[in-house]
């Protein structure tokens, strides 16, 4: 069974159809790429997938339940992270902190326990606290735990935002666009990190990625979006052959 | 000497209602200009308790805080999905009309003419003791998985909603706590005057208790504090100048903005830890603050 199944998911905002009859299949552990131009839909499905929006119609199925339709929370608390192409790190708190928030979804404490700070919430804020130390570390992140997010260079933020998903311990992890802004230098070490990861954390992996080279390098399976339509799909190299990806990314030729 | 105690009782008044809309804005982000609406509430509802029906102070103080925070629920089902200024006008709203009731609330509230003979209970010591309690449970709650959540809200609602936090309720769990603080604070202000009139619990009230947290810095649970220990000495210290003296608390508050913005002590938290580290050398307070980390790299 697939851990995310998306079938026939359309959505339109007034008269315009921003996705239409969107279909993908995760299988676990896998590590696909969703490539297109501007505007072509990409980070709608995203949001329709984390449900930021609700499809028009379609069904969206993590490990075979129906999440269409629910908050984005809910989602969260079900298997499914994801960054954001503008980075939204909470940047006036520090490395840790924004890592424990993603973490503490897991830990149940009561409202009574944290007003009193009982042996057992004690107990729980350290568990979280460790595990949020010890994921930092992993990700290359561990000395910088005490800093304000926001001083972080940028491709640091980067990372954080993909250490601050994986603390939820997803299912799923969604990339939105990880190497907007970066220079090819600092895309490749991402990529690398992003491959590094999912064998860590086991954990499969959607990826949006505008430069295709890139996307090429380590998603075996690759979807293209153009105009909210699903206009290829396959490996790499057939993608690169594909004379409608060619044509949305190049334009065709006028005989 | 009992002047200098009804400053100092004033203040601890004041400062519960400060730590709960520091909790709302400072820490959630939600503004409000209504909070006075819900010391009044706290201040009528534990009048009434002790009063009327005979109950002990400590009744009236919880029934204070239950009436305030349920009244907040209420009022926050459909007005806290605004968002921004627009949450705030609401609250503002909310607070005339609050004030509007009470002041036509006939033989229950004494309308106008206000709600005398009540009690005292608001002794120095026992005020003291209330605020140090809400104070150590105001901090205990801010390090907790609450906390940070209300935290993750106020720099990113929608990254917040991502990270698994339902942000409707936890907006939702601030008010109420606020409010209650707020309708704690009424309690002991009502127990402590003996006397309740509609007109003290104005926009003005209100306004004074949001410009406070503001003048400690969002985001700073001792700043308020400090603020709010600042802002209730200031009138008093210059009460030989009459109404001049309202001149140099809007001074105070001006120069903050234009001089510190960020308010007193930005985000910065004062622990006796930090006080220590003072004393030794400068060094690990500078190393805390914020504005010399900025990295010339980002």
């Amino acid at each position: 069974m697939p851990v995310l199944e998306v079938s026939q998911v359309t959505k339109k905002f007034g008269g315009l159809t921003a996705v239409s009859d969107f279909n993908l299949s995760l299988e676990d552990g896998e590590l696909v790429g969703l490539i297109g131009p501007n505007g072509s839909g990409k980070t709608t499905v995203f949001n329709l997938i984390t449900g930021m929006y609700t499809p028009t119609s379609g069904v969206v199925r993590l490990s075979g339940e129906e999440i269409q339709g629910r908050k984005p929370h809910q989602i969260a608390q079900k298997g499914i992270a994801r960054t954001f192409q503008n980075l939204r790190l909470f940047k006036n708190l520090t490395v840790l902190q924004n890592v424990t928030i993603a973490r503490q979804m897991w830990s149940g404490y009561s409202f009574l326990a944290a007003a009193l700070h009982t042996p057992a919430f004690r107990a729980e804020e350290r568990k979280v606290r460790d595990e949020s130390l010890d994921l930092l570390t992993l990700v290359g992140l561990g000395d910088k735990a005490y800093e304000k997010a926001r001083n972080l260079p940028y491709g640091y933020q980067r990372r954080l935002e993909i250490a601050r998903a994986l603390a939820l311990k997803p299912k799923v992890l969604l990339l939105d666009e990880p190497a907007a802004g970066m220079n090819p230098d600092e895309s490749l070490s991402l990529m690398d990190f992003i491959q590094d990861i999912q064998e860590k954390f086991e954990v499969t992996i959607f990826l949006i990625e505008h430069h295709m080279d890139i996307v090429m390098g380590i998603c075996p399976r690759i979807l293209v979006l153009n105009f909210g339509c699903t206009i290829a799909e396959g490996d790499p190299e057939e993608i690169q052959a594909n004379p409608e990806v060619i044509k949305a990314y190049l334009g065709e030729v006028q005989q | 000497m009992a002047y200098f105690q009804g400053v100092m009782l004033i203040i601890c008044v004041n400062l519960m209602g400060v730590l709960g809309v520091s909790l709302l804005t400072g820490f959630t982000g939600i503004f409000s200009f209504g909070h006075a609406a819900y010391m009044a509430l706290g201040a009528y509802a534990s009048a009434i308790v002790v009063t009327r029906m005979g109950m002990p102070f400590i009744v009236g103080l919880l029934a204070a805080g239950a009436v305030a925070a349920l009244t907040s629920v209420v009022i926050g089902y459909p007005t806290l999905r605004l968002v921004g200024d627009y949450f705030a006008i609401a609250a503002l709203g909310f607070g005339e009309a609050t004030r509007l009731l009470l002041d036509n609330g006939g033989d229950l509230t004494g309308g106008p003419r206000g709600f005398g003979s009540i009690p005292k209970h608001t002794t120095l010591p026992i005020a003291f003791l209330i605020v140090v309690l809400g104070a150590i449970l105001m901090r205990n709650i801010l390090g907790s998985r609450f906390g940070r959540s209300f935290m993750a809200i106020r720099e990113d609602r929608l990254a917040a909603e991502a990270m698994g936090i339902d942000t409707s309720r936890f907006r939702m769990i601030s008010l109420a706590i606020s409010a209650a603080y707020a309708g704690v604070a009424g309690s002991m202000f009502a127990h402590y005057l003996t006397f309740l009139q509609p007109s003290m619990f104005d926009m003005n009230k209100s306004t004074e208790l949001a410009s406070t947290v503001v003048f400690g810095g969002l985001g700073s649970l001792t700043g308020s504090i400090v603020a709010c220990v600042i802002l209730t000495t200031i009138p008093e210290l210059f009460r030989p100048l009459y109404l001049w003296r309202m001149v140099f608390y809007g001074l105070a508050l001006v120069s903050t903005i234009v001089l510190r913005p960020q308010g007193i002590l930005g985000t910065y938290e004062v622990s006796i830890e930090g006080l220590k580290g003072l004393c030794r050398g400068k060094r690990a307070a500078a190393g805390v603050d914020k504005g010399g980390g900025r990295s010339c790299r980002s």
